[in-house]
């Protein structure tokens, strides 16, 4: 592979690294909602601080790697979708975060009814973005193949949307609070952002691949 | 006798300032290649080209008129200013077309013009945009699924740098070989040899590259990039392809008209019509109305002086 130049393996690892972080930001999200909707507040707790931890790392990891794209590696006008990307990808361990803060912060109570479901919403979203993760990771080696898990993302991402609408219509249904209904409504669509935006990250893939094809 | 070569040295400044972004616009323009680099590839391959492959053009435009050696040194002028002259008025002008006009039009006041020469430069000034439209087309179809097949984005950006790179020193090294014989054409046998004459003719077009090429360069490949990277390198490769073949014919042609025939080609291929009413326009202007006003103005040089 000798017309591969060392700026831009630098710039792939760190782009590669930065998605992993995001992953693990992810994971950890995960292994809150469970531990918060089994009331392990303790392991939650501890997840909680492990989000914003990895959160960070992975704000720093955007940074590095943009300052980084802006050395010349790579063709200009790929240089910008590559940054379009990294901050579409960088929302996603945001969003997550936002949902664990809020969780933690208002403490709210979840009816037994839909927590399976929430969980079973949680892994979906995390899911989507792993086959978000995988598409990237191939963009830059086999795009055909990225195409694969692009379509992978949207079909995560609609069985997200169907859990996360018979979700409210469970919700709906109880006999709670309503104030309680609109706050746990909140958390149910701030989980479906995280697969939304992965769907979002990965038609900037397609874009970028599309763009190409000659 | 220097006073004789200044139109040229004008000339080709112009040329070299003009026409280098006809080579090197886009890739400049997207940032593929610095332009500081590309100007000094540029100007290397165009002496290069000059030097080596600028023979028949020189040959040709110094048999178009049998005139003297002054009649030739005003008709470069006339062809000078009249470029000068467009270009301010925003009006297309080509090198090729100009020169040309200058000599046929002291020629035909003074009974000295060669017709069997002027009708085959004519009938290559016609087939110039048609050839490289051919040549687009073909390129691009033959290339477009090879390159398709390279699924590692890496590669893929890889190649179009190196591509813009050797198609730009091709595209320069074509259009010294091509263009210099506007430059110095007409005073071979006159007052320069063939030799002279492409080595310095060669060099006021790689001055005028070094100096004064920046702007045309980004105005002309942001144009012609609302192709993307690939298509854009073709219609390069096309119009470098063409000017090349006519200068082993011996015929000065005018790049810009080339690199169009080039872009509709490459389009045609994509399944795109790029063509236009005000292109075609441009083009018919081109071969009438740059030769009729360069001769007209080199006609009026003529009596002044």
């Amino acid at each position: 592979m000798i017309f591969i130049g060392k700026k831009e393996e630098k710039i792939i690892n760190k782009f590669k690294e930065h998605l992993q972080t995001v992953g693990k930001t992810l994971d950890a999200f995960e292994e809150f909602m469970r531990a918060y909707l089994d009331d392990n507040c303790e392991e939650a707790d501890k997840c909680c601080e492990k989000v914003m931890n990895l959160e960070s790392e992975a704000d720093a990891l955007r940074r590095e790697t943009e300052t980084l794209m802006y050395s010349g590696a790579f063709l200009p006008n790929f240089r910008g979708d590559l940054l379009g990307l990294i901050e579409a990808v960088d929302r996603i361990a945001d969003r997550a975060e936002t949902v664990v803060r809020i969780v933690s912060l208002q403490q709210p109570d979840i009816p037994k009814e839909i927590r399976e479901d929430m969980k079973r919403q949680v892994k979906l979203s995390v899911e989507t973005f792993k086959e978000l993760k995988a598409s990237v990771e191939y963009m830059f080696e086999d795009m055909d193949k990225a195409g694969v898990y692009i379509k992978r993302t949207e079909e995560k991402e609609h069985e997200e949307d169907t859990i996360e609408w018979d979700m409210m219509k469970k919700l709906f249904s109880l006999d709670i609070d309503r104030a309680q209904k609109l706050e746990i409504k909140e958390i149910i669509t701030l989980i479906g952002d995280v697969a939304d935006l992965a769907e979002d990250a990965s038609d900037r893939v397609e874009i970028t691949i599309l763009k190409r094809r000659v | 006798m220097l006073w004789y070569i200044l139109p040229s040295l004008a000339l080709g400044w112009g040329l070299g300032a003009n026409d280098s972004a006809n080579v090197f616009g886009p890739s400049v323009a997207n940032g593929i290649v610095p332009y500081r680099w590309a100007i000094i590839i540029a100007a290397i391959f165009i002496v290069i080209g000059s030097v080596l492959g600028g023979a028949a053009g020189l040959q040709t435009i110094g048999s178009l008129s049998s005139g003297s050696l002054f009649e030739a040194a005003i008709s470069i002028l006339g062809g000078a200013i009249s470029v000068a002259i467009m270009t301010y008025f925003g009006l297309p002008v080509s090198t090729s077309q100009a020169v040309v006009g200058g000599i046929v039009g002291i020629g035909l006041l003074k009974g000295s013009v060669n017709w069997a020469v002027l009708l085959k430069i004519v009938i290559c000034w016609v087939t110039t945009p048609l050839g490289a439209m051919g040549i687009g087309f073909l390129l691009y179809k033959i290339v477009a699924p090879w390159f398709s097949r390279i699924k590692s984005l890496k590669l893929q950006d890889r190649i179009i740098t190196a591509a813009a790179w050797f198609i730009g020193a091709y595209g320069a090294f074509a259009l010294g070989a091509n263009n210099v014989a506007n430059v110095t054409g007409a005073l071979v046998g006159k007052l320069l040899n063939v030799q002279q004459a492409a080595l310095i003719g060669g060099l006021s077009i790689a001055i005028g590259t070094l100096t004064f090429s920046k702007r045309v360069m980004l105005t002309v490949g942001k144009r012609i990039i609302e192709l993307d990277h690939f298509s854009s390198l073709i219609s390069i490769f096309a119009e470098s392809i063409t000017v090349w073949v006519y200068s082993i014919i011996g015929v000065p042609v005018s790049t810009s008209q080339a690199v169009v025939g080039g872009v509709l080609g490459a389009g045609l291929a994509r399944g795109t019509s790029l063509a236009n009413r005000g292109m075609l326009y441009r083009i018919f202007f081109g071969w009438i109305g740059t030769p009729v006003i360069a001769g007209l103005v080199a006609l009026g040089l003529y009596l002044v002086f």
